[in-house]
């Protein structure tokens, strides 16, 4: 009977219903070519979802779009032509890269697992740890860091000085040559244009289509909504985060203090992002430093209650889920993967 | 509401009707080109205010790949230092003058740095932050100008690319961490400090004439005592820091720098 209430108290929204464009700022920047005309870029947000933010020296055009997604794919960008965002963040694995820990330059190993960059866009913190609170710093990082592109954007500048098509989409997206600031804009837009919400919990939850999910994944939704489990107070839809910083009880000494490292307060030490289960099913291996490979592995560590850290999160507690309710429960983590998103040709180069 | 109107209106008029004070010499730093009368607040220039950076290992000169001996016994050689100043600040007869243009990215492998502009007064002794400052620190670095120590388009700039922002101080190199320390220098050791709480404000008393067209300030840096205090050995803590992974290290370290630094006589 649960089940069924709350079922019947889901919303129904019309997909695609949002939209936002960058006319206004297209026209503005673009007044002073000749021949170009800025391309508005139409951004299409699932109806459920909410607003997102756009910078207001960043506003979506096509071209910058255009422009950050080859950026986006460029190996050039690192030390030895190697790597590129796309190594850490492919597309097929939901923009992960199935690492335990990412590589760099050289397979030098980072600190910790690569992040979805599903949604991203609407992620008031960046990195695991929160370190940054906007696209356009978060997109330069990885050029200067030793462990993953280890290279410099003006190294970077010269190795397309001479390059003619990347002068021209420079221009037509920032009116500007190429330089630190349309790379970082460029990159963090088309970055916004990442966005997964057609999965079949959508068609199920939000478009009322109630043929797309099995009766296990029915039974584990409600497990995951329901209050005794807790696991939406964190992982609340429609993005299925909350974007706090929480302790999940991993280990009783973390080698890693997480949100510490930019707040320096205790209290924060083994807090890490929590992450949207998005695509989950896509984005193995799991937490912050990759040490769980399976969401069973991960069921199974939620059910048992953390190991009590203190600063473990009370809503971590033992839950005393069954074999069938865990499975359930996996099964509608499941249901998160939106197949759409991983085969959209905007999102490819 | 017409009494309202009208006061709005007079003081309007008698706002427009004022001539404005303030520097009408174009030659001035702080010239007004709106200003109609002269108040005396010109501030005129002196060009080519320099900075010389005499870098050092103790007593010897800085070299890179050459082997030195820490207060420690540890024979270590430099293969990259780099260090930001900000918030140069001369105080003279007219008072505090901070620089325009107050970011520098001191190496030792370069010794002079233009510094902009300084007011002519004698001075008595400037400061400046051995870092970044806060406000700075939390810019984004793309939005600099490309001619800006801070810039991300200027290869040598040092940044996490995070909120923490820039790391002030980069000492690299190798490191004999041999218990016997047997001359084996081969381990590394990294020093990468920053974050808001590890700038240090510096001050000199120094007398400084900036009544001709060009200003010299000279100060030394010792690279090595920087690394007072230090046990680097095997274990990687006693020598590698980003300072958010280990903040005794990186902390350890900012407490030479009042002493690493002095006035060059």
């Amino acid at each position: 009977m649960k089940q069924l209430a709350f079922i019947n108290n889901r919303r129904f929204f019309h997909r695609l219903g949002k939209s936002t464009t960058g006319c206004i700022a297209a026209a503005i920047l673009l007044s002073g070519c000749q021949n170009d005309v800025a391309q508005p870029y139409n951004q299409q947000i699932p109806a459920w979802f909410p607003e997102l933010e756009i910078p207001a020296d960043n506003q979506l055009t096509q071209e910058r779009i255009d422009l950050g997604k080859r950026l986006f794919y460029e190996p050039l960008l690192s030390l030895d032509s190697s790597v590129s965002c796309a190594t850490c963040h492919q597309i097929s694995k939901a923009f992960t890269d199935g690492l335990t820990i990412s590589e760099g330059v050289d397979g030098v190993l980072g600190l910790r697992n690569a992040p979805t960059l599903a949604n991203i866009g609407f992620s008031p913190t960046l990195f695991h740890d929160g370190g940054v609170d906007n696209l356009e710093l978060q997109s330069q990082q990885p050029i200067f860091s030793d462990m993953e592109m280890k290279f410099s954007i003006a190294g970077f500048l010269d190795r397309i000085e001479e390059d003619e098509s990347y002068v021209q989409m420079f221009m037509k997206a920032y009116e500007r040559a190429p330089d630190a600031f349309g790379i970082s804009r460029a990159i963090a837009a088309f970055e916004r244009t990442i966005i997964s919400g057609n999965s079949r919990f959508d068609q199920f939850y939000y478009e009322a289509d109630e043929n797309v999910l099995s009766e296990s994944e029915i039974r584990g939704m409600a497990l995951f909504f329901s209050t005794e489990n807790k696991c939406a107070d964190c992982h609340q839809p429609p993005l299925f985060t909350n974007f706090e910083f929480e302790n999940v009880g991993l280990y009783s000494a973390y080698p890693d203090s997480g949100r510490a490292r930019i707040t320096h307060l205790s209290s924060d030490n083994g807090k890490f992002k929590v992450p949207t289960l998005r695509n989950i099913e896509l984005t193995a291996p799991y937490m912050h430093d990759g040490s769980m490979s399976s969401l069973q592995e991960v069921v199974n560590h939620f059910n048992e209650g953390g190991v009590g850290h203190i600063n473990q999160s009370s809503d971590v507690q033992p839950l005393s889920l069954s074999e069938q309710e865990k499975q359930d429960l996996v099964a509608f983590l499941a249901s998160l993967t939106d197949e759409l998103f991983i085969s959209n040709s905007d999102l490819m180069y | 509401m017409m009494k309202y109107l009208s006061l709005i209106l007079l003081g309007l008029i008698g706002f427009t009707s004022c001539n404005k004070d303030g520097c009408i010499d174009p030659t001035a730093l702080n010239y007004d080109p709106n200003a109609e009368n002269d108040d005396g607040t010109c501030v005129y220039l002196a060009e080519n205010l320099n900075l010389s950076v005499y870098s050092k290992l103790g007593q010897a000169d800085f070299a890179y790949n050459t082997d030195v001996v820490t207060d420690g016994g540890r024979t270590i050689k430099f293969t990259r230092a780099q260090m930001y100043m900000s918030g140069f600040t001369f105080n003279g007869t007219g008072g505090g003058y901070q620089l325009l243009n107050p970011h520098a990215l001191i190496k030792p492998e370069v010794m002079e740095y233009n510094l902009g502009y300084l007011p002519q007064d004698m001075y008595t002794s400037f400061s400046f932050t051995a870092g970044v400052d806060s406000a700075s620190n939390h810019m984004d670095p793309a939005t600099f100008s490309a001619a800006s120590a801070l810039s991300s388009n200027n290869p040598d700039h040092m940044h996490w690319g995070w909120d923490p922002g820039y790391i002030f101080y980069v000492l690299e190199g190798l490191v004999d961490t041999s218990a016997a320390m047997n001359g084996l220098v081969d381990a590394p050791f990294i020093f990468h400090v920053g974050t808001d709480i590890h700038k240090v404000d510096l001050a000199f008393v120094s007398q400084i004439d900036a009544s001709s067209d060009s200003v010299n300030v000279s100060i030394n840096i010792d690279w090595l005592k920087l690394l007072d205090g230090t046990d680097m050995t095997a274990e990687v803590d006693s020598r590698s820091t980003h300072t958010m992974n280990n903040p005794p290290l990186a902390t350890l370290m900012v407490a030479n720098l009042d002493e690493a630094i002095s006035l060059h006589q």
